[in-house]
């Protein structure tokens, strides 16, 4: 469902260019769990900011390739045979294999007009329905790195989510976790937040009229309260059970005082009975605001582009009016999406700031936040390097559940190999802005054909050795450092310091090609051995 | 013969250690002059400087008059030649070739009054600029590295002097003792060493939950070497680039005190003194009040480019 | 802690500040060269009278004793007679304080939210047009003396010298034209109160005449507002939150002002309460080359004049508002950024 085809991000510094990606292929089915591996500076990082066009751009600039999200089969069918037509143009011209859509479009200008014209010459529904198909595939549609911004950042967030490496300073420190994560939902799921926010809004408009006022306890209070010196035998049967009820809550639990129900910090009156719970300035006018809210909503609902609501929203003092109560739901949300990452006291977390928290709790805050939306793809950045490892091992439990629950496909980068062999289905090992390797863990870890993998492979501590002799031997390395991608090798970037290395490999960089069914190399070697065409 | 050649090559030979004991230090220098010259305004900032030392040195050789000087109640006050009788008049003139600023209500040169000017301003910048902040950092120090009632005084004190607007004080001290350009030196001291105090104690505290002072401790530095050897060469990178500045502003405010007439006596060449002069004929002659306030412009310019110069250089963060 | 409770907090460490202005004022009063008595009574001054002056302001007490008496004269809010024209000194500043008022709101409202915009505009568009002028003007504004740059602008709209087209547009000197009667006095701002007396010829001239000190005034602050935010942005636009911020799919106006400025906050309110007392000083210059009769001009006058009194007066009135603001500015640090009540890490 995302497929990367020759992605290129250069940095343009003062000292040079640095060829950060040079030709970066693979593809993550839905559900699936890709890890891509590799050492410090191979430019991991990278793609996952490339294919979220997060790469600053002073410096920075996607140079070529495409990322294309949730492409329908047919339309990556119909694809092959343009980007063949388009491919031979620009071999003409001197071109690398690393097109963007736009160039690609632009080699493809015929084919595309001919499209147009037959698409508005045809009459069949069926032609139509080819043809519009064969138009995507010509125009790239499904190409994420040419969509506007707008288009980008709908995408983030909602389709493909990021969480970051270092938990302690990605979150922002002067907005509470339940508002950070309700600031997700407001932007991605507003239609639904504006739903609810209407029943609650009905709610309380409701009991309103009866003017209830309450005040919120915590249950040890509630406890006491109710009772009142009054004596627990006498109780009749409905006040036994609520008093038996408030005898189960914690003692932090917040009650009404009015209907003893559970009464959330983060509701400002008693969903049970309605009861207002805190002080409100704005009191009197109250009424006034709520039937205009209650006019926002419903407009927002018929029409998600209502321009009486975008007014609304540009001026500072009113905006507040629409978006205190799409926060306060937002909130209440984001309470359930702590407690889906096992955060335990989830209400209590929400209000609190980052800096109040632990490391360990700070991702899973970032996690909750990130997959408040559902998004097909998570791309997790070194998720656990910062963290302990106990922390560590219950972050990727907690991520394969959710996964699994959720259908989710992740791209999990790390340089642990520990990590990708526990969880991830595929892996790509990644060198120098480039990938050799690609297949299942299986295929990978046990008939692993890169040299580059098979050094990484060796060069694992283990516990227990094969026969004492390998115990007593030094831990092989693979010689050599890697190299300053301002002027990386020429050819294969592996080649200076692979002990399979022929003259062929300074060449030219090899490109992927298929060994056994799903496993990918790039590597010379195995053309040489004919196990592959070139 | 031998004698003299065995002395010359102790001394190289001492020379050569001490280049190779500082070598890392130095090689330190050299990386961070390259810095400084990659930072173009910086060293336009130091040009400015340059120039206006210079002027300041050179002003009775460029200087087209001069001035005499006259002893008053035990202060020695400028006295320039004055054309204004009939037969020599020039007064207020336009720039011209033969005074390329005009001249003022007095026939006075202007050009060589703003030369002399140059010297005056400096002098004021290091007489405020040095003990202000030697007073301030060592006050910052003590703060911040006792800690307890000490600090609690000296913080108190100087949130006492931070809270009066400091161009007020220094009106107000100037107008009490009395007008001429110690008194404003002394103002301005007074006005300008706290905020070396906090700027130093803020360094101090954070310096001192630092790894490399806890090493230091746990092999048994006394106090007062921990101060002086490991706390204070950290704390004094923003110093440094605080008093660049501060020589600009406090130059600034030396001239503005002198403009409103709390500073240099009148007739003066001082650059304040002059835009002040230029004002009552503003009309008349606007040139009188333009070069002054340009020179006052360069100065503070100069001062504040060096001083961000400075910054970037020092500040471990944006080296390599 | 709540923000009350911060607020009660500071209040109570305004306490010694106060007290040791008061300190500062009382040795600069004893720091008097001269006699007081005859100060304020002139040379001509008999013997009798110098004793009796004495007297009444216990000049020959033990020095705690004069301290003592000083603070409880303060403390009933008598500044003492001026030096220069025998008037309450309370009296004359309530007379002056409303132009100064007039002139500083109008400056700082002109300063803050110009500075603060093109700070944030500047770090968010590096070397674009908007950043290449607000760092120029972020060097040169504050290298220019406000003195000079007030001469200058009088030179510039002056209906001689001035430039063609621009000269005689704004008025030059004093609040209000120079035949015109001032509005009756509600506030003693001239256009607020020209307007609510529905008197437009007044209105117009009041704004004219406050258009080049304000500007005057506020641009020295917008420098060093626009520096501050600036570079407080450039930092924060550099943290890691931000990059998440985007991944989140927050479109870009947001994360600058929502989510880069909160926190890049702290810098802009500091510089904002340091730019209140930088104005009060600026003041003095601006109103005595404007001829702009508020307290800042008075306070000149009191300088050059021996008005001792008058002097340590208007300094303390001036401490007291600097530090008000200061207040206001701590107290919106404590709303902005949680650290300040929440305290820990």
């Amino acid at each position: 469902m995302l497929r990367v085809e020759g992605l290129k991000t250069y940095f343009h510094t003062y000292e040079g260019t640095v060829r950060a990606l040079e030709n970066i292929d693979f593809k993550v089915r839905a559900g699936e769990v890709v890890g891509l591996v590799g050492e410090t500076g191979c430019g991991k990082s990278v793609t996952a900011l490339s294919i979220l066009r997060l790469i600053p751009s002073p410096p920075g600039n996607i140079e070529g390739g495409r990322v294309f999200l949730d492409e329908p089969e047919e339309v990556y069918t119909l694809r092959a045979e343009y980007d063949r037509i388009a491919f031979e143009r620009l071999r003409r011209k001197g071109a690398s294999r690393n097109i963007s859509s736009l160039q690609a479009k632009e080699v493809l200008q015929p084919e595309i007009k001919l499209l147009q014209s037959k698409l508005q010459a045809s009459n069949s529904e069926k032609e139509k329905a080819d043809l519009k198909l064969r138009l995507q595939a010509a125009t790239s549609e499904y190409d994420i790195l040419q969509k506007s911004m707008e288009d980008i950042q709908r995408i983030r967030g909602a389709k493909i989510s990021m969480i970051f490496q270092e938990p302690m300073t990605a979150l922002n420190p002067v907005f509470t976790v339940g508002n950070q994560i309700a600031e997700m939902l407001i932007l991605h799921r507003k239609m639904d937040l504006c739903q609810s926010a209407l029943k609650a809004l009905d709610l309380q408009m409701a009991v309103r009229a009866k003017k209830i006022r309450g005040k919120r306890l915590t249950a040890a209070q509630g406890r006491t309260a109710f009772l009142a010196g009054r004596d627990l035998d006498g109780l009749p049967k409905e006040e036994r059970a609520i008093h038996d009820r408030l005898q189960e809550m914690k003692d932090d639990d917040c009650v009404c005082s009015v209907c003893w129900s559970s009464a959330s910090i983060l509701w400002d009156c008693c969903p049970a009975c309605g009861a207002r719970l805190t002080f409100d300035l704005l009191a009197p006018f109250r009424g006034g605001i709520m039937s205009l809210e209650k006019r926002l909503y419903s407009r927002v609902l018929k029409d998600p582009q209502d321009q009486l609501v975008d007014f609304v929203n540009s001026m500072p003092i009113f905006r507040r009016l629409v978006h205190t109560r799409l926060e306060n739901e937002g909130s209440h949300w984001a309470v359930n999406s702590l407690r889906e990452v096992e955060i335990s006291e989830p209400e209590r977390i929400a209000g609190q700031y980052p800096f109040e928290l632990s490391g360990g709790m700070r991702q899973r805050a970032m996690i909750a936040m990130m997959m408040a939306c559902n998004p097909e793809l998570l791309i997790a950045d070194e998720p656990t390097t910062a963290l302990d490892v106990t922390v560590e091992a219950q972050i990727l439990k907690l991520m394969k559940n959710l996964q699994a629950k959720t259908n989710m496909a992740i791209l999990l980068i790390t340089h642990d190999l520990g990590i990708v062999a526990e969880i991830c289905d595929k892996v790509s090992v990644m060198y120098a802005g480039n990938i050799v390797e690609f297949g299942t863990t299986e295929q990978v870890f046990h008939r692993m054909l890169h040299p580059y993998t098979k050094g990484l492979m060796r060069s694992i501590p283990r516990f227990k050795a094969a026969s004492s002799q390998e115990r007593k031997k030094d831990l092989p390395v693979i010689p050599g450092t890697v190299p300053n991608l301002l002027y990386p090798p020429s050819g294969c970037r592996f080649h200076p310091r692979c002990p399979m290395a022929s003259p062929l490999c300074s060449e030219a960089n090899p490109e992927l090609k298929e060994i056994e069914p799903g496993h990918f190399v790039a590597c010379y070697t195995h053309v040489l051995r004919g196990e592959a065409p070139p | 013969m031998a004698v003299e050649s065995s002395k010359e090559t102790a001394v190289v030979t001492a020379w050569r250690r001490f280049l190779k004991d500082h070598a890392s230090r130095i090689s330190e220098l050299k990386y961070s002059l390259f810095l400084f010259r990659k930072n173009k305004l910086a060293v336009l900032g130091l040009i400015f400087i340059l120039a206006v030392i210079a002027i300041a040195f050179l002003a009775p050789f460029l200087a087209i008059e001069r001035p005499a000087y006259v002893n008053i109640n035990g202060q020695l006050q400028q006295r320039w030649p004055v054309y204004d009788q009939p037969g020599n008049y020039q007064v207020l003139l336009p720039p011209s070739l033969a005074h390329p600023f005009g001249t003022d209500h007095f026939g006075t040169d202007w050009y060589s009054k703003l030369l002399y000017g140059a010297s005056v301003s400096l002098e004021i910048g290091l007489s405020v600029v040095i003990p202000a902040s030697v007073i301030g950092s060592f006050l910052g120090l003590v703060a911040g590295f006792e800690g307890g009632i000490m600090e609690e005084v000296i913080m108190r004190v100087t949130d006492i002097f931070l809270s009066i607007p400091s161009l007020i004080l220094a009106i107000a001290i100037c107008a009490v003792l009395g007008r001429s350009i110690e008194h404003v030196t002394y103002a301005l001291i007074i006005t300008w060493w706290p905020w070396y105090t906090r700027l130093v104690r803020g360094q101090v505290l954070s310096i001192k939950e630092r790894q490399f002072i806890e090493a230091a401790k746990s092999v048994g530095a006394r106090p007062s070497r921990l101060m002086l050897w490991h706390i204070l060469p950290n704390s004094i990178s923003p110093v440094i680039v605080q008093a660049s500045m501060d020589f600009g502003y406090v130059i600034l405010t030396a001239a503005g005190l002198g403009f409103l007439g709390l500073g240099a006596p009148p007739g003066t060449a001082e650059w304040g003194v002059m835009i002040s002069e230029g004002l009552n004929y503003l009309f008349n002659a606007p040139w009188l009040a333009v070069f002054p306030g340009l020179a006052i412009i360069v100065t503070v310019l100069g001062f504040n480019l060096l001083g961000d110069g400075l910054r970037d250089i020092l500040d471990p963060r944006l080296r390599r | 802690m709540k923000l009350w409770e911060y607020v009660v907090r500071r209040l109570i460490a305004l306490l010694p500040v106060i007290i040791g202005v008061t300190v500062i004022a009382f040795v600069l009063w004893k720091a008097i060269p001269i006699d007081p008595a005859i100060a304020y009574l002139g040379p001509k001054a008999k013997p009798e009278q110098i004793a009796a002056f004495h007297a009444e302001w216990h000049l020959n007490d033990p020095l705690p004793n004069q301290y003592f008496y000083y603070m409880g004269r303060l403390l009933t809010g008598n500044l003492g007679p001026s030096f220069v024209n025998h008037v309450p000194v309370t009296e004359d500043l309530a007379t002056y304080l409303p132009a100064t008022l007039e002139l500083t709101i109008t400056a700082m409202l002109f300063a803050l939210p110009v500075g603060i915009y093109l700070g944030i505009k500047s770090a968010a568009n590096p070397n674009k047009w908007v950043d290449l002028v607000s760092r120029f003007i972020a060097i040169i504004g504050v290298a220019i003396p406000i003195y000079w740059l007030a001469i200058m602008l009088k030179i510039f709209f002056h209906e001689d010298l001035g430039v063609i087209g621009m000269n005689n547009l704004l008025s030059l000197d004093g609040r209000l034209g120079a035949t015109m009667t001032p509005p009756p006095t509600v506030t003693g701002f001239y256009t607020i109160d020209s307007l609510l007396a529905l008197n437009y010829p007044d209105f117009v001239s009041a704004v004219t005449h406050l258009i080049l000190p304000a500007f005057t005034l506020g641009f020295a602050q917008l420098a060093i507002i626009l520096r501050m935010t600036r570079s407080g942005m450039i930092e924060v636009l550099g943290q890691d939150y931000i990059r998440t911020a985007r991944a989140k799919g927050v479109p870009e106006r947001q994360v600058v002002f929502r989510h880069a400025f909160r926190n890049a906050m702290n810098a802009t309110l500091t510089v904002a309460g340091l730019t209140v007392g930088s104005a009060f000083a600026g003041d003095v210059y601006v109103e005595s080359i404007f001829n702009w009769p508020g307290i800042g001009k008075y306070f000149l006058q009191a300088a050059l004049h021996a008005g001792f009194t008058d002097l340590l007066g208007y300094l303390f009135v001036v401490t007291v508002f600097y530090v008000s603001a200061n207040l206001v500015v701590d107290v919106l640090y404590a709303t902005v950024d949680p650290h300040v009540t929440l305290g820990g890490a």
